[in-house]
């Protein structure tokens, strides 16, 4: 009996004990992966070192190791310092920061999408970049972002760096080439300049292929009206925007108030109902490039950039060319797709600064980090000055990195670029693309909603509730939009257009 | 402390070590994060961390309370949980019951596997599933039954009034499996004499059952409708977004507390109001608790919990 009873103590014990250590393993090991720097902070203490974190879009690259030896190896030489990559699956990123920041981990530059840069500032998760040490160390940075550094400045000061890439945006339309082809619709495809033009492509297309859908929305989350008609400033959250991209003034105006809003949810709404457009974008997980690969689309609506129908075409496998629909704007929206942060966890901003600098202006650094190992991760193609293609045995399914994530790190139009974009000139083109867009006139100005941050909360639902519905033509607008716009009124767009207007004023007048 | 305490914590000290990890655990896990509730009250930033951040009062509960949605989304919570809990109960009772009867093993082990395997399945799954069922031009019901039966397609993620029904289905459907097996536990664990007295008695079946098996399950009902009332102010998220599909035409009659507030936060990710909505459903289930065990100490003392 008394055997027994020990042994249970001791069984207690050991139970006890194991999940002591499983406990502390769990523990060290998130550690560990959150910042493996550790390890090699104690050896190389000469050099500087730079903790980075990013998200990785599908999945964290198997050679992650080999990259960072490869981009430490420059580093070393080139700044004396050295890089610690966190890559981060996207899907728990913010949270995974949030407890970086806020359990004051060593992190020293991350990235984030622009949509939450102006809550960042407000909850203090970002440090001020020194502005002497900013042009000391980071003239690359600037030399490269030009105008595009006002916005990310805030009251003057630099809160971050955006990725240069794509910096404007317009809509149009992917259509199927070889539909066109097959009715003789070529030409009249080519000749598309605006919306009304792709209705009367639609038209025919619809009578010849009575089976198909004509269209969708760019994805399952955005409207028929933000992929093909949106040619406005939406400041951010769209209570209360510009426009015409503040042309003449700077007078916020309320969407859904305008007379534009209720003729678009119109036109789409005919659309709609002659059975043009998929008829339930608003929920289809497939909405768009998926059912267009699928056949059961003649065409889907999307932004474009230069050449971006390859891209369809290499995903779809489907001939496909561009209609273009609005001209080029340029808003903070655009500019600020993806920012390179520091947070306030950095201590040392000049071994950050430095680093960004390489990732603006040194092609052979950003180039480890977007596409990995030449020879080993990809070639050059011969004849071509950007082009690379993946090296003989290696294919997408065996390839250690595969990133391909050119749009989230500094200057990507220093890269290289892909083979299947199909140019030679495909960052000039970029690069001509971006200088042709009409540029806001709020460029610059960000929105701080902590004031009236339960209205914007109640406003963000009532959106959720009937924005796809009416902008995918769902919802029949005579019916619903006074609905909407009354529920938005008592949610109280009209408090927050007011504020935005008035930090707008404050922002223009500090601006002259 | 006397000599025979003593003796009887040396007796129980094994097992006072063996529940040590499990209140250790809860210690860490439920009681140390409670102080940080605090984060409700305060306007959140990360510099100040959470007990530094400057106080904001009452203001990070504003945006649930200043609504016409406010009311739906209380209405929806309530209601169809207050519907969840009566209809899975008496649904699991009935299949346990049911079960009990059945004298082959193998088919006990059957049923029970496939009564269970819905329980187990993710809700995005389950989403995905009813999507194949309800979709406007591919589903099942629509191309298979409304169509060739000659009547009108119905377009189901935008027509309100037949989700109440859906949800409450596909609910039941998930969950009643997993009731059933606690409750079919309790149900072996009655002993066979008392049915063979009732028998010997001239008692059939049905008064067996009204008798013998309901009166065993009582305790066992009673504790899991009050766990179950203690969550009436939060949501099954999955089942009230992806089931739906997010889809806005429902949300008058999908909308609830929790999907309410992952669409308000969602752009914002305000840390103080997320932990507002947190506070307020936890503050409501716990007086529900204390109010439910109350009448059913009223009732029946020696069912309540506490």
């Amino acid at each position: 009996m008394k055997k027994i009873r020990w042994l249970s103590l001791l069984l207690a014990l050991v139970l006890f004990a194991a999940l002591l250590l499983t406990g502390c393993g769990g523990s060290s090991s998130s550690a560990a992966s959150g910042e493996a720097a550790g390890t090699s902070q104690g050896t190389d203490g000469d050099y500087d070192q730079i903790t980075f974190a990013f998200f990785c879009n599908l999945f964290i690259p198997q050679d992650m190791q080999m990259i960072q030896d490869a981009m430490n190896e420059q580093l070393r030489e080139k700044i004396h310092a050295e890089v610690t990559l966190v890559p981060l699956s996207l899907g728990t990123y913010d949270q995974q920061m949030n407890l970086m920041i806020s359990g004051r981990e060593k992190l020293d530059l991350y990235i984030m999408f622009g949509g939450d840069f102006s809550s960042a500032i407000n909850q203090n998760k970002l440090a001020v970049v020194d502005p002497d040490l900013m042009a000391e160390y980071a003239p690359g940075v600037l030399d490269a972002l030009g105008d595009y550094m006002d916005s990310v400045t805030v009251d003057g000061n630099v809160y971050g760096f955006p990725v240069n890439k794509d910096m404007a945006t317009r809509r149009g339309v992917n259509l199927n080439r070889d539909l066109l082809e097959k009715h003789g619709l070529l030409e009249e495809a080519e000749n598309i300049r605006n919306v009304d033009d792709l209705a009367a492509l639609f038209e025919k297309m619809s009578a010849l292929e009575p089976n198909l859908i004509m269209t969708s929305s760019q994805d399952n989350g955005k409207s028929v009206m933000e992929s093909g008609f949106a040619s406005f400033d939406k400041m951010g959250d769209y209570y209360g925007v510009l426009m015409d991209c503040g042309g003449d003034d700077l007078v916020l105006e309320n969407l859904f108030e305008t007379e534009w809003y209720a003729q678009t949810l119109e036109y789409i709404r005919d659309w709609y109902n002659k059975g043009w457009i998929l008829s339930d974008g608003s929920i289809n997980p497939d909405t768009g490039i998926n059912l267009y690969k699928s056949g059961r689309l003649f065409s889907y609506l999307g932004d474009k950039k230069p050449g971006s129908y390859v891209d369809v075409q290499n995903t779809t496998g489907i001939p496909t060319m561009d209609g273009i629909l609005t001209t080029p704007i340029s808003t903070n929206d655009t500019t600020n797709g993806v920012i390179m942060a520091i947070p306030i966890t950095c201590e040392d901003q000049v071994p950050v600064l430095k680093f960004l600098n390489l990732l603006y202006s040194d092609a052979e650094v950003l180039n480890i980090l977007d596409w990995g190992i030449e020879g080993v991760h990809y070639e050059r193609v011969p004849d071509t000055n950007t082009l690379i293609r993946y090296p003989e045995g290696v294919t997408s399914d065996n390839d250690g990195y595969g990133l391909n994530q050119g749009w989230s790190f500094g200057n990507q139009l220093i890269s290289y670029a892909w083979e299947t974009v199909g140019t030679d000139d495909y960052y000039e083109e970029m690069q001509e693309f971006n200088e042709s867009a009409v540029k806001s006139k709020a460029i610059g100005f960000l929105f701080d909603s902590s004031s009236v941050k339960s209205e914007v909360a109640a406003l963000d639902s009532v959106l959720a509730e009937y924005r796809l519905g009416l902008e995918n033509g769902e919802l029949d607008p005579e019916e619903y939009l006074p609905k909407f716009q009354q529920a938005l009124r008592e949610a109280g767009i009209e408090k927050v257009i007011a504020e935005k207007q008035r930090q707008l004023d404050e922002w223009a007048a500090a601006q002259n | 402390m006397s000599a025979k305490t003593l003796r009887k914590v040396k007796r129980q000290l094994p097992l006072y070590l063996m529940a040590l990890p499990g209140l250790i655990y809860l210690l860490i896990n439920n009681y140390i994060p409670m102080s940080g509730l605090v984060v409700a009250f305060k306007n959140f930033n990360f510099k100040d961390g959470i007990y530094k951040s400057p106080w904001c009062g009452f203001q990070n509960f504003k945006y649930l309370f200043s609504t016409s949605a406010s009311f739906i989304i209380t209405r929806n919570t309530l209601l169809y949980n207050l519907v969840f809990i009566a209809l899975n109960t008496v649904v699991a009772i009935a299949i346990a019951i049911l079960l009990n009867e059945i004298k082959n093993r193998f088919f006990v082990k059957s049923f029970q596997t496939v009564i269970l395997l819905p329980y187990l399945l993710s809700i995005i799954i389950i989403g995905y599933l009813v999507y194949a069922f309800l979709s406007n031009d591919t589903g099942f019901v629509n191309t298979q039954i409304l169509r060739p039966a000659g009547k009108e397609e119905i377009n189901w993620y935008t027509t309100p009034q037949y989700w109440p029904f859906i949800l409450v289905f596909v609910n039941m459907l998930k969950n009643f499996g997993f009731l059933a097996i606690i409750y079919y536990a309790t149900v072996i664990s009655i002993s066979s004499e008392y049915y063979e007295a009732a028998q010997l008695d001239g008692a059939g079946k049905l008064k067996q059952i009204w008798y013998i098996t309901l009166p065993f399950l009582k305790p066992t009902v009673i504790m899991m409708v009050l766990l179950a009332i203690g969550r009436i102010f939060f949501s099954d998220f999955g089942l009230f977004y992806q089931v739906p599909q997010n889809s806005g035409a429902l949300f008058n009659v999908t909308n609830t507390i929790d999907t309410y507030v992952y669409r308000a936060l969602i752009q914002l990710g305000d840390v103080g109001m997320a932990s507002a909505a947190g506070v307020y459903q936890s503050i409501v289930g716990f007086v529900l608790i204390l109010i439910t065990n109350l009448i059913v100490r009223k009732i029946s003392p020696e069912n309540a919990l506490f």
